[in-house]
């Protein structure tokens, strides 16, 4: 049962999972009730283990990015509680940062008191490393394709749901316009990076 | 410059395949399948991009809901405080107005009653001199115009009997003409009093509180009430030491 706490809306965590999952015009306001309702008890964890405001900031978001990408990816289990969850996830996080950091000297946090939870080595992909790489893109990509693709690809809408926040006619041209931006992307990656360089360097 | 973003990017994309399931057989991937690769995690990581946004945006939000609250609090806490300290003042001042020396005197004081006799209810009197006439106003309630009547008798010379003094005095009183009441009952007290002597050291204590002449009037006071088990109004007397003692 959903409840209003003040200006802001309440939601069970199986409702918060439904929305998500469902692509759901709400999703904005679940993103907001967790944040606003998590972000305090993930602070009292960071800023206890040496971390400041800054830190705090970062680490939630990412906890709340996985958390997000697992639902989406049908990646997250309906019976673990969504707090725990992004505890966890936060902890797992700020671990890895403090390890990458050479700052950890007493490594407390090790404890088992929570749910163990792997952390797949795409959820620990540093901000400034994705930064740089979106910066890229998005010079080249425009304002309209960027919507759509992520959109379409990320935010797994649905193409009648993008034609009316686009503001197109119908899902055809909607759908067009998917095709026509990924072309683009791939155009620039292809101009922007030296594939056969780096398929060496991988191998 | 150009060499170290492009290092950036090399790492992200190598962190990033090792992620993908293609990493198991990097060896076979192909030109297209990397361009493919890259496609998909760009769009990802637009959205994330995007979604950052939409939390830094909720945060800036929150926290600036926090401030103001915090800013609520502080003004509510001012407010709490500024109204109980207003309000204890209030009430001090309230009780100072109260139990002050000069509201204890009106709180206590009544003019004696007269016991000048008439003899047809509210006839004049037989003697008809200066201070009967003053007596019967007095009598009557009529103060000004009874210390007016004893005024002249003093003019003329007239000799008062005690008891007049303490009519005079009263009437005194009664006109707000403290000090020279002062002057009159401290004079009888000097003497023993005569027939008004215990009224004259109460009489005498309220002309002190009403003159302000605390320290007096609580000292004959205490003298009083410690000294005697019945007196004219013993009473009222322990009550105004209490009253004065909350001062």
């Amino acid at each position: 049962m959903m409840k209003r706490a003040g200006n802001r809306q309440d939601y069970t965590d199986e409702e918060v999972v439904r929305i998500l999952r469902k692509r759901s015009s709400e999703e904005d306001k679940v993103i907001e009730y967790l944040y606003t309702t998590h972000y305090g008890m993930i602070k009292k964890l960071i800023r206890s283990r040496g971390g400041n405001d800054q830190d705090v900031q970062d680490i939630f978001q990412d906890a709340l990015l996985v958390f997000y990408e697992r639902v989406k990816s049908d990646d997250f289990k309906t019976q673990a509680k969504i707090g725990t969850y992004l505890y966890t996830v936060s902890r797992n996080l700020w671990v890895n940062r403090l390890k990458k950091n050479m700052k950890l000297v007493h490594d407390d946090m090790r404890e088992e008191r929570y749910p163990a939870l792997t952390l797949l080595p795409k959820d620990q992909l540093t901000r400034a490393e994705e930064n740089a790489f979106v910066k890229l893109i998005l010079n080249a990509l425009g304002d309209d394709c960027k919507k759509v693709l992520t959109a379409a690809v990320y935010l797994d809408k649905s193409m009648k749901a993008i034609a009316q926040e686009m503001g197109y006619d119908n899902e055809q041209i909607a759908r067009n316009k998917k095709y026509k931006c990924l072309q683009k992307l791939k155009k620039i990656i292809e101009e922007s990076i030296d594939l056969t360089a780096l398929l060496n360097e991988l191998r | 410059m150009i060499e170290k973003k492009r290092n950036i990017i090399i790492r992200y994309l190598k962190s990033l395949l090792e992620t993908h399931e293609h990493a198991k057989s990097q060896h076979s991937l192909n030109e297209e399948d990397l361009a493919d690769l890259i496609t998909d995690e760009s769009i990802r990581s637009l959205g994330r991009s995007e979604l950052r946004q939409k939390m830094h945006a909720i945060h800036n939000d929150m926290i600036a809901r926090e401030k103001r609250r915090d800013r609520l609090k502080w003004i509510l806490l001012l407010v709490a405080v500024f109204i109980g300290v207003g309000g204890f003042l209030l009430i001090k001042s309230i009780g100072s107005k109260t139990d002050a020396p000069a509201n204890i005197y009106a709180a206590y004081f009544e003019p004696y009653p007269s016991l000048f006799e008439q003899k047809n209810g509210n006839e004049a009197p037989v003697d008809s001199s200066i201070l009967s006439q003053a007596m019967k106003a007095y009598a009557n309630g009529q103060y000004k115009l009874a210390n007016e009547a004893f005024q002249i008798a003093e003019n003329q010379g007239i000799d008062f009997n005690q008891p007049q003094r303490f009519y005079r005095a009263m009437s005194l009183m009664s006109i707000n003409q403290t000090e020279k009441a002062i002057e009159i009952l401290l004079s009888l007290k000097n003497e023993g009093g005569g027939p008004f002597e215990e009224q004259v050291v109460w009489f005498l204590s309220l002309a002190y509180l009403k003159t302000n002449q605390v320290d007096k009037a609580k000292q004959m006071l205490r003298a009083t009430v410690d000294s005697t088990v019945s007196h004219f109004n013993r009473k009222e007397m322990v009550e105004v030491l209490e009253r004065l003692s909350l001062n």
